[in-house]
């Protein structure tokens, strides 16, 4: 590889007479020494416009600071930062080869994300497709599926079929359980019949926890992973349910339909009678006083612990080693414990819910 | 410490002895240590703003990249200012973050610093409770920086009726520092200032 010598900055400076004659005691504005100052013969630049003591800078100072403002980036171009001069910057030609390299190397950095983004969407699409396949056959029954798929346009599988999921997934995303509480609950103290079905409803809040508007409430967020999974596999349950229960029906299609609608409306019932016990179960919570039957009657993990450490050379027993025989009395109250949350699901220290 | 920042900082420490604001007494360098990492610098409040006759400690702490990274600057002396915290006494000044050059000096910052207490930039604030009195109460952010100058910095315009106060949330059981800053981000207002504390 030849050195291209004229490209080389510290041979330009380094042959220029003129600017040696014409400052006597230059300093540098990077590290302030000045020419008395220098034992060794260090190169000088005069790199932009500035004149003065910011003039004259140190070759090995100047390259110090132009790293410091690249930050590794060896493309960015730096500017003086008194007089917003661009910096001259040059590399010796290292050669055809090293250029290409160069070339190729930001090239390949400047589109690797873009790849990468692709090969992902395409993998995401795949599997959307692959998806809808398994879907449609799995409603329609394989022959059928299949024979229904060969037959469909192009362009009605390439969109049609990745949209399954997709659909799936937005239809989950529609909360009708949590509108059907609310009604239920605006309109259960109402309508007399409802009032005898439905006794849990009419629950009004108290009137001192009302007040504490900015208190989160219970409202359970959606979870991103559960939605997926459940609109995933209602296809899968749907067809289950429905050979399971409407074996009479002779068309596939609509036994997965009534499948899939009785599991969805099964499940929502189930999931608004439980939200509502547990809204009422948080309602009736309450914090006891700190009294010794209190502590005994309901104790906490770390209590536990705390009394059977009792020995100097006992070290603490912790949940998991609660088998080991040294620790008997953790296990005992620990079993009490358990025996109390067969009550309450949220049964912990002090917080105990009323008994419903 | 490298050799370039302690050399570097020797050159400086030498200008700034010999520089013509030093023989004004505008502003002073002091080395805390041997090997020139830490440095106590004061700057006197420019004339003809509230600072005027108030002197103001800074801590100066130059880093080991010196001079390719700025000095960390703080005020040691409490000062009611919208790019400085009245709390902590950090600054927010460009030329002490991104902007710093390496041909700046601790005297250019030093001067810098005193040029930004003679004109505030309360649309970049430091400390959000003075910048908005800045904006929205001129002549209270100015009795208020006078009053904290005679308090702190030694200055010369101390307003009796802000010392009564004081006193008097002294007098409930709040100490000095404590009443003043209540007192001053609420504008003077002692039941909301009282409230602050207590509330």
């Amino acid at each position: 590889m030849d050195v291209n010598s004229a490209h080389d900055s510290t041979a330009d400076t380094s042959a220029e007479p003129l600017y040696k004659t014409d400052d006597p005691r230059r300093s540098c504005w990077v590290c302030f020494a000045t020419d008395d100052d220098d034992n060794t013969d260090p190169c000088w630049v005069q790199p932009c416009n500035c004149r003065g003591t910011t003039k004259w800078v140190h070759q090995s100072c100047l390259q110090r600071w132009v790293d410091e403002k690249q930050k590794g980036n060896a493309l960015t171009k730096v500017a003086c930062p008194q007089c917003n001069t661009e910096y001259i910057i040059v590399f010796p030609n290292m050669g055809q080869l090293v250029m290409f390299l160069d070339t190729v190397d930001t090239i390949m950095l400047k589109m690797s994300p873009f790849l990468a983004a692709g090969v992902l969407a395409g993998a995401v699409y795949w599997t959307a497709i692959t998806y809808g396949a398994i879907t449609i056959m799995q409603v329609v029954g394989h022959e059928e599926g299949l024979q229904v798929m060969s037959q469909a346009h192009t362009l009605v599988l390439i969109v049609g079929l990745p949209a399954i999921p997709v659909m799936l997934i937005f239809g989950k995303m529609i909360r009708w359980e949590e509108t059907a509480l609310l009604i239920l609950r605006k309109y259960t103290p109402k309508i007399p019949i409802l009032k005898y079905f439905l006794p849990s409803f009419i629950y009004q809040e108290e009137p001192e926890q009302q007040n504490y508007a900015g208190v989160p409430s219970l409202v359970d967020t959606i979870c991103a992973t559960r939605v997926f999974c459940s609109a995933l596999l209602l296809p899968t349950i749907a067809t289950f349910i429905g050979r399971l229960f409407y074996e009479s029906v002779p068309s596939k299609v609509q036994r997965t339909l009534l499948g899939g609608i009785t599991f969805i409306l099964v499940k929502g019932i189930l999931r608004i009678y439980h939200k509502q016990q547990k809204y009422v179960q948080k309602c009736h919570r309450r914090i006891l006083d700190y009294t010794p039957e209190n502590i005994k009657r309901h104790p906490h993990p770390l209590n536990a612990t705390r009394y059977t450490a009792s020995g100097p050379g006992n070290p603490a027993p912790s949940p998991s080693n609660s088998l080991s025989p040294n620790s008997s009395i953790s296990q005992g109250l620990y079993g009490s414990q358990s025996s109390l949350s067969t009550e309450s699901s949220t049964s912990s220290h002090v917080v105990v819910p009323a008994s419903l | 410490m490298a050799n370039i920042a302690s050399q570097r900082i020797k050159r400086e420490f030498k200008e700034v002895i010999r520089s013509e604001e030093v023989a004004r007494c505008s502003i002073r360098v002091e080395l805390l240590d041997d090997n020139y990492s830490e440095l106590k610098g004061e700057i006197a409040g420019p004339p003809d703003t509230p600072y005027e006759g108030g002197k103001f400690q800074l801590e100066i702490k130059v880093p080991e990249t010196y001079p390719f990274n700025p000095p960390k600057v703080k005020f040691l002396t409490k000062v009611w200012h919208p790019n400085i915290s009245s709390v902590t006494g950090a600054i927010c000044l460009d030329i002490l973050k991104d902007q710093w050059a390496a041909a700046m000096t601790l005297r250019t910052v030093l001067l810098s610093l005193q040029a930004l207490m003679a004109s505030p930039e309360p649309d970049d604030p430091q400390d959000a409770v003075v910048a908005r009195q800045y904006k929205e109460f001129p002549e209270i952010f100015v009795s208020t920086a006078e009053h904290w100058t005679s308090t702190y910095a030694g200055g010369p315009r101390k307003k009796e009726e802000y010392s009564k106060m004081i006193e008097k949330l002294m007098g409930i059981g709040c100490d000095m520092d404590q009443a003043l800053v209540a007192l001053s981000s609420c504008n003077w207002d002692m039941n909301k200032a009282i409230e602050q504390i207590f509330g």
